[in-house]
């Protein structure tokens, strides 16, 4: 059975966006789309990445992981974003370090603890270089659904 | 003995600061400390009233503010990397080998 994290329709390629935050605007307005999070999602993750920036160095290709409150989110989901090109994003625990993030995954988590699972694996995820570049270039939402799914049980 | 409190701060106290609490304690678990130390989670807003009860704030949020107890930045622990000289820095920081 896959993950009810994961959504096709959530799984976003070619994002044209030319800084963090128009990034994770586009995101944001897909989430609002599918019902998984409210209107209020969007400013919270933008205010969210300006005060708890979400970067990190994954293994060979930068990611972030942009999330926010769970009181923005009526149905708990994990979105991934492919960038056409890096956006910058600023490092998470250290706002002077700028990682040039490919891939974003947006958390929209209703609770912690049952989805750590998740979590954990998406760690996994962003220290395996050929993963993350299987993930990077995935062609299809169909194809990146799948390779999602195959990885993060 | 009594136990040593980590707190471990994050943005939203529900995401990163989780993960890195759960690799923690599977840390000390595999170390034998797993009965040494107490793990907690709380969001960066929290963090400030919450530290004097703790021994070691461990975080992945920038934090500027002064804290009453030691604070140790906890990224290393999700990316994967860098982990044994901030894990050497915590063991030490609460006494532990």
């Amino acid at each position: 059975m896959s993950n009810p994290l994961f959504h096709k329709n959530l799984m976003i390629l070619d994002i044209e966006a030319s800084s963090a935050e128009e990034a994770l605007t586009f995101m944001s307005k897909k989430l609002i789309e599918e019902g998984i999070v409210k209107e209020s999602f969007t400013q919270a993750i933008l205010d969210r990445e300006a005060e708890f920036s979400t970067g990190l160095p994954g293994f060979g290709r930068g990611v972030a992981i942009p999330h926010a409150d769970p009181e923005h989110v009526n149905v708990s989901a994990l979105a991934i974003g492919i960038m056409r090109h890096p956006v910058q994003f600023r490092m998470m625990g250290n706002h002077d370090e700028l990682i040039e993030a490919e891939v974003l995954f947006m958390l929209a988590l209703k609770e912690s603890h049952s989805h750590m699972s998740v979590l954990q694996s998406l760690m996994d995820v962003i220290q395996n270089e050929a993963l993350l570049t299987q993930i990077k270039e995935a062609h299809t939402q169909e194809s990146l659904y799948e390779l999602m799914s195959a990885n993060i049980a | 003995m009594i136990k040593k409190r980590i707190l471990v701060a994050c943005g939203t106290g529900v995401a990163t600061s989780v993960a890195v609490a759960r690799k923690l304690e599977n840390i000390f678990k595999e170390r034998g400390l797993a009965d040494m130390v107490e793990v907690s989670t709380c969001t960066v807003a929290e963090m400030e009233s919450k530290a004097s009860k703790y021994d070691l704030i461990v975080t992945t949020a920038h934090n500027s503010k002064p804290m009453p107890v030691k604070v140790i930045m906890g990224v290393a622990f999700l990316i994967g990397r860098g982990t044994e000289p901030v894990l050497q820095d915590i063991l030490d920081t609460l006494g532990l080998k």
